[in-house]
C-alpha cells in the first residue's frame, strides 16, 4: 500500500505546486489591479500557506515509508521544518505587512521543498539547513527595525567598499580552498562563504553610488572600480561570482544611466575578457569543453554534468519519486547539483514549477523597484534581485547544460548557511521597500496627472515632503530619510 | 529609470523562458538516447527488475528470451545458442552484438506508467503470493510481499509464522479446508516446519523478486483460489526486437556450414537485409561465463569472432567484380588479352589459377575463367588512381554502417604503389583485405541495379502484446554503379555459372550468377569465396559464402546453390 502511495505521491506533489502557482498567479494579477489591495487576498494566500503545509507533510509521509531510517531519527527536522512553514509566514507578514504575503510564501516554499530534498539526501545536512533557516527567518525579522532605524544608508557608500574590499582580500590571502575555488573562510569548525556577503555589500556600494546623477566619466571610473573586485575573484578561481558581481553591477549601471551605449561596450569588454580568461585558464577550457561535449570524458572531467544529465534524463517530466531515484550519485549534490537531484526525483514538470516560483519570487522584488519613489531603494531593490535571479539563472542553466557549469548556490535551496542567511537579508530589504502600487499616500493628484507618472517626476519640495510621511494605510515604511530632490 | 527596470527584468525572464523550453525539449527529446550509457548507475538496477524482451526471428520465432530463474532473478535463455551466438551475442560478462546493440530497446517498457502502475498494483497492494498452511484467502493472510519484510530478526519472523499470527489463520476458514489442516499436522513434524520457514525466511530476504508461489511447494495451496491472476503479480516487460533473419534459411546455412571454418551470409538485394548469418567456429552464448577464459584465449579458433562481419580477407578474384565494373564504365570492355597460363608483367610473374592456359580471352570469358592475365593487363591500362577511386566508392575503407560488431575493408593500395602491387590488388591478392559481408553488399548492389545498402539486421521493434512499435527501414548508402553496368556484370556472372569455374552453381531450380574466389594466405590451403545472387532475371538474394583454409575441391559453390535451392521452396 506504502508504495502505491509513494508512486501517487509524486503526482499530489505535482498537483500541490500547481495549485500553489495558480495562486500566485492571481495574487500577480491582483496586485497589479488600480485597487489599493487592502487585504490583500488574504484566502489566496492562506490557501498557498496551506499547500506548503501539506507538501511537506506528505514529502515526509513519502520519506518516512521510503527509507531504512526510523522517524524518530529525523523527527527533529520533520517537525523543525514543519513548525518554520506554519508559523514563520505569517510571523513574517505582521510585521511586513499582508501586502508582502506572495513573496514571503514563496520563499517559504522554496525552503520547504530545500528541507525535503536535503532530507532525502543527507539528513544530517538537512537539521543544519533547517537550523540556518530558523537564522535566516530570524534575520528577514530584523532587517526591518535595522532598515527603519538606520539613517542615511545611501550615504555610507565607503563604508560598503570598505568592508566589501577587506572580506575580499581576507579570503584571498587567507581563505581555504575547496575543489578549486578559494571562497571560504574557516573560524574553527564553522564555515562561511564571504562572497555572498561582499556580492550584496557591493549592491549596496553601487546603489548608494548611483542614487546621485552621475557624469559618463564617474560612471566609467566605478564601473572600473568594480572590475577591479571581478578579477580578483577570477583569481580566486571563483569564477561564478565573478560573473555575477559583473553582471549585477552591468543591470546597476543600466538602471542608472540607460545608456546603451555603456551597457553594450561593457558586454564587449567582458566578452573579450572571457576570451582571454579561457585562453589562460584550463579549469574555465575544461568547463566550456564539458558544455559542449558532457560524454566526451565521462570518467573523468565530464563525469559531474554526464551524472546530472543521467538524473534529469532518469527522471523525466513526471520523476521517479521520492527516495526512489539515484540522486545520490550525482556528485555534490547538496550544493551544486541540487536542482538535477529534485529534477529527477520530483520530475521536470514539478522543477519547472520551481523555476516559476523563483521569478514570482523575482517579479517581487522588480515590483519593490517600481513602486518605490526614491532612487536609492530602487536601485537597491533592483541590484539585491538581479543579483539572485542571475545565480539562480546561472546554475539552473549550469547543471542542465544550458550554459558552461559554474560553481554557485541556488538560491534557499542549496545547502549553504551563508547563502540562506544572505538570500534571507535580501528577501527582507525587498520586502521592507516593497509599497504598494497606489497606497494612500500618493493620493494628492493634481487634475490630469496620472499618479506613476507624478510619482517619479515629482519634484516640487514641499509636495515631496508630504508626501513622504508613513500614511495609515501603508504598513512598510520606505527607507527613511532621503536627501531632498534625489527622487527618481 | 522604472523603465530600466523594466527591461532589464523582462530579458532576464526571456532568458528563464530559453531555459525552461529547453529543459522541456532535453527531457522529451534527448533524454532517452542519453540515460543509455553504462556510466549511467541506474541501468543496471532497471535490469534487475525488467523481464528482457525477446529476440525473434522475422516469423516471431524466440531465438533468445528472459526467464525467471528458482532463485527469483532473470536468466537469459538461448532456444538455438550456437545457430545464432554470432547475431544474439550474449548477456552475461558484457553484452555483445544485438543483446548489445539494442539493449536499451530491450529494456523500454512500453507504456511505461501503465505497467509500473499495474505492477505496483498487483505485486505491493494485493498481496503477491499465498503463503498459508491452510489454504485461505490472500486478503485476510497477512503475507509479506518482499521488501515489506518487517522483520529484522530471524527469531520474531519464527515466533510469528510458527504461531500463526503472521498468517492471520481465522478460525471460520478452518472447516473449508479441514483436510490440508488435518494433512499437515499429521505429517509434518516441528523441525520440518522449522526448516521450511527457515527457508522461506531466507529466500524472502534474498530476493527482490521473487514470488513466494516459487517458494512454497504446491502442498500448501489453496484450490479455491478466486484471485490467482491477481495475485500471481504483473511483470514488468522489456520490448522484442524483431530480428530480419528467416529462422528456416538461418537453420539451413547452419547445417550447410558445419564445421569448416568460414562464413555464410544471405541478404536481400532490394533492402540490405540480413537473412542469415553463420560463422564457425561458435560458441555458447548461455555458457560464456563459465568458458570466458577459453573464449577469449583460443587464437586459432577466436570463437568469438563473427567472421562473417569481422573477418578481414584477401578477397582474390572475387575483386574482379571491381575491375570489371571499371573496364566497363571506361569502355575499355572489348579489351582482350592472350593468357599463356604464366604470363609476364615486367619483372612480374604472375600464373592463373593451376596454371592454366586461356588463350586468347575477353571480358566475358576472362571472368567467367577467372583469368589473372586478363585482369592484371586491365588493372596496368586502368591505373592505380582509378583503381583506388574505384575501391573507395565502392565503401573500401569505410563504415559499412551495421549495427553488430564489424570490420571496415581495407584498401591499402595508393599513389605510390608500384605496378606489381597493382597487378597484386586487381586479382584480389596483395595488402587488400575484405569482410564477406561487404562483399555481399557489393554483390547486392550489382543484383539490384547499383545501390549499395547498409546492412540492416533488425527488422523492428516488438510491444510484449505482440504489435509492432517500430520498424526500420531500409538504408541506401548510395549508388555505386549505373544500371547498365550492373546489368552487364550480372551478365558476366551468370557467365560465371553457365561456362565458367561455378558450374556447380548450376541448377534447374533456380537460376544462380556469381564469382568465385581463391585467395592464397600463405598456406597450402587456400581461403575459397563464392559470390552470388539469384535469381539470375529478378534478383532477390546474394549469397556469400567463405571457408578459410579450404583449398581446392571446397564445396562453397555447391553450398551456395543447396542454400539457394532451398530459398526458393520457401517461397
Amino acid at each position: 500500500m506504502t508504495e502505491l502511495l509513494i508512486f501517487l505521491s509524486k503526482y499530489i506533489f505535482i498537483i500541490l505546486i500547481f495549485i500553489f502557482s495558480l495562486q500566485s498567479l492571481y495574487l500577480i494579477k491582483r496586485g497589479r489591479s488600480d485597487n489599493y489591495p487592502s487585504d490583500e487576498s488574504t484566502h489566496a494566500v492562506r490557501l498557498q500557506r496551506t499547500t506548503i503545509v501539506l507538501f511537506h507533510i506528505l514529502a515526509y509521509a513519502a520519506l518516512n515509508f521510503n527509507s531504512d531510517i526510523p522517524l524518530k531519527d529525523y523527527l527533529t527536522t520533520a517537525l523543525g521544518g514543519l513548525a518554520l512553514v506554519i508559523f514563520m509566514p505569517p510571523l513574517i507578514a505582521l510585521v511586513y505587512g499582508k501586502i508582502n504575503g506572495l513573496a514571503i510564501n514563496c520563499m517559504y516554499f522554496l525552503t520547504d521543498i530545500s528541507l525535503v530534498i536535503l532530507q532525502r539526501l543527507n539528513p544530517d545536512l538537512a537539521l543544519k539547513q533547517m537550523l540556518c533557516f530558523f537564522l535566516g527567518s530570524a534575520v528577514i525579522l530584523l532587517v526591518y527595525p535595522a532598515l527603519k532605524y538606520l539613517n542615511n544608508l545611501e550615504k555610507a557608500k565607503y563604508f560598503y567598499l570598505s568592508l566589501g574590499f577587506i572580506l575580499l582580500l581576507v579570503t584571498f590571502i587567507f581563505g581555504t580552498t575547496t575543489r578549486g575555488a578559494t571562497n571560504w573562510i574557516y573560524i574553527g569548525s564553522f564555515s562561511f562563504q564571504p562572497s555572498e556577503i561582499v556580492k550584496v555589500l557591493f549592491v549596496f556600494y553601487f546603489a548608494s553610488v548611483f542614487c546621485v546623477d552621475k557624469t559618463f566619466k564617474e560612471t566609467v571610473l566605478q564601473l572600473l572600480l568594480g572590475c577591479v573586485f571581478v578579477v580578483i575573484l577570477v583569481l580566486q578561481k571563483d569564477l561564478g561570482s565573478a560573473l555575477i558581481f559583473f553582471m549585477t553591477m552591468l543591470i546597476m549601471v543600466f538602471i542608472a544611466t540607460g545608456s546603451l551605449f555603456i551597457t553594450d561596450s561593457s558586454l564587449g569588454a567582458a566578452a573579450v575578457g572571457a576570451c582571454i580568461a579561457y585562453k589562460l585558464f584550463s579549469h574555465i577550457q575544461v568547463r566550456v569543453a564539458a558544455w559542449l561535449d558532457p560524454f566526451s570524458d565521462i570518467s573523468n572531467t565530464t563525469y559531474q554534468i554526464a551524472q546530472s544529465l543521467f538524473a534529469i534524463g532518469s527522471g523525466g517530466l513526471w520523476g521517479s519519486g521520492l527516495g526512489k531515484g539515484y540522486a545520490t550519485s550525482i556528485p555534490i549534490v547538496e550544493t551544486d547539483f541540487i536542482f538535477s537531484a529534485i529534477c529527477e526525483e520530483f520530475g521536470v514538470i514539478f522543477a519547472v514549477f520551481i523555476i516559476f516560483t523563483y521569478l514570482t519570487l523575482f517579479y517581487c522584488g522588480v515590483r519593490s523597484a517600481l513602486n518605490t519613489p526614491y532612487k536609492f531603494n530602487a536601485l537597491l531593490a533592483s541590484g539585491l534581485t538581479g543579483l539572485i535571479c542571475f545565480q539562480t539563472f546561472l546554475i539552473i542553466g549550469g547543471t542542465t547544460k544550458f550554459i558552461p557549469m559554474t560553481g554557485v548556490t541556488l538560491p534557499f535551496v542549496s545547502y549553504g548557511g551563508t547563502s540562506v542567511v544572505m538570500c534571507s537579508m535580501i528577501i527582507g530589504i525587498i520586502l521592507f521597500i516593497y509599497v504598494p502600487k497606489n497606497s494612500e499616500s500618493e493620493n494628492k493628484l493634481s487634475p490630469g496627472e496620472k499618479p506613476k507618472r507624478r510619482r517619479k517626476r515629482r519634484t516640487a519640495p514641499e509636495e515631496g515632503r508630504i508626501k513622504r510621511r508613513t500614511a495609515p494605510g501603508e504598513e512598510s515604511g520606505p527607507l527613511k530619510n532621503r536627501v531632498r530632490g534625489e527622487k527618481q | 529609470m522604472n523603465n530600466n527596470i523594466k527591461k532589464t527584468f523582462w530579458v532576464l525572464f526571456a532568458m528563464f523562458a530559453a531555459l525552461i523550453i529547453y529543459l522541456g525539449y532535453f527531457t522529451v527529446v534527448r533524454a532517452p538516447e542519453i540515460v543509455n550509457n553504462p556510466y549511467n548507475l541506474r541501468l543496471s538496477a532497471k535490469e534487475a527488475s525488467i523481464k528482457r524482451g525477446n529476440i525473434e526471428d522475422i516469423n516471431g520465432v524466440v531465438i533468445a528470451e528472459s526467464t525467471l530463474n528458482d532463485e527469483g532473478s532473470y536468466e537469459r535463455v538461448y532456444n538455438y545458442p550456437r545457430m545464432y551466438c554470432h547475431i544474439t551475442g550474449y548477456t552475461s560478462s558484457g553484452k555483445t552484438a544485438v543483446e548489445s546493440a539494442y539493449n536499451a530497446e530491450l529494456l523500454t517498457l512500453h507504456n511505461e506508467t501503465l505497467q509500473r502502475f499495474l505492477y505496483i498494483l498487483t505485486n505491493k497492494v494485493f498481496k503477491k503470493g499465498e503463503f498459508s498452511l491452510t489454504g485461505l484467502n490472500p486478503f485476510e493472510t497477512e503475507v509479506y510481499a518482499v521488501g515489506d519484510l518487517p522483520y529484522t530478526d530471524f527469531d520474531d519472523f519464527y515466533d510469528d509464522t510458527a504461531s500463526g499470527s503472521a498468517l492471520d489463520i481465522s478460525d471460520e476458514k478452518e472447516e473449508t479446508s479441514e483436510e490440508t489442516t488435518e494433512e499437515i499436522t499429521e505429517e509434518t513434524t516441528d523441525s520440518e516446519i522449522d526448516a521450511e520457514i527457515k527457508d522461506i525466511y531466507n529466500n524472502l530476504e534474498n530476493n527482490p523478486n521473487a514470488s513466494l508461489d516459487s517458494i512454497v511447494s504446491d502442498g500448501y495451496h489453496s484450490e479455491n483460489d478466486l484471485f490467482a491472476p491477481l495475485k500471481n503479480g504483473y511483470v514488468l516487460k522489456g520490448n522484442s526486437i524483431v530480428l530480419s533473419v528467416d529462422h528456416r534459411i538461418q537453420e539451413k546455412a547452419f547445417e550447410l556450414l558445419g564445421e569448416k571454418k568460414g562464413s555464410i551470409i544471405v541478404s536481400e538485394v532490394n533492402t540490405g537485409k540480413i537473412k542469415a548469418m553463420v560463422s564457425y567456429p561458435n560458441y555458447n552464448p548461455e555458457t560464456v561465463a563459465e568458458n570466458w577464459e577459453y573464449l577469449t584465449t583460443d587464437e586459432e579458433n577466436t570463437p568469438l569472432l563473427n567472421r562473417a562481419s569481422q573477418g578481414l580477407y584477401p578477397p582474390g578474384s572475387v575483386f574482379k567484380i571491381a575491375v570489371a565494373q571499371l573496364l566497363i564504365d571506361t569502355n575499355q570492355e572489348d579489351m582482350t588479352f592472350y593468357c599463356e597460363g604464366t604470363n609476364h608483367f615486367g619483372n612480374k610473374v604472375l600464373r592463373c589459377y593451376n596454371a592454366n592456359v586461356h588463350g586468347s580471352v575477353d571480358l566475358t570469358s576472362a571472368f567467367s575463367k577467372s583469368c589473372n592475365g586478363y585482369f592484371a593487363q586491365a588493372s596496368l591500362n586502368l591505373g592505380t588512381s582509378r583503381l583506388l577511386t574505384q575501391a573507395l566508392s565502392l565503401g573500401f575503407n569505410s563504415d559499412n554502417g551495421f549495427a553488430l560488431e564489424h570490420s571496415a575493408s581495407i584498401f591499402s593500395l595508393t599513389e605510390d604503389s608500384d605496378n606489381s602491387e597493382l597487378i597484386d590488388t586487381a586479382i584480389g591478392q596483395g595488402k587488400t583485405m575484405v569482410t564477406p559481408l561487404d562483399i555481399n553488399m557489393i554483390t547486392a548492389a550489382v543484383a539490384n541495379g547499383g545501390t549499395m545498402y547498409t546492412p540492416q539486421i533488425a527488422e523492428g521493434i516488438k510491444s510484449p502484446s505482440g504489435s509492432m512499435i517500430k520498424v526500420f527501414s531500409p538504408e541506401a548508402r548510395g549508388t555505386v554503379m549505373s544500371e547498365e553496368t550492373s546489368a552487364k556484370i550480372r551478365e558476366l556472372m551468370r557467365s560465371v555459372v553457365t561456362s565458367g569455374t561455378a558450374t556447380a552453381a548450376a541448377s534447374d531450380q533456380i537460376s544462380i550468377a556469381g564469382k568465385t574466389g581463391t585467395a592464397e594466405n600463405g598456406t597450402d590451403s587456400d581461403h575459397i569465396w563464392f559470390t552470388c545472387f539469384a535469381p539470375y532475371d529478378s534478383p532477390k538474394y546474394a549469397v556469400t559464402v567463405m571457408l578459410e583454409y579450404a583449398g581446392s575441391g571446397s564445396r562453397a559453390v555447391p553450398m551456395a546453390r543447396e542454400l539457394l535451392e532451398y530459398i526458393n521452396t520457401l517461397e
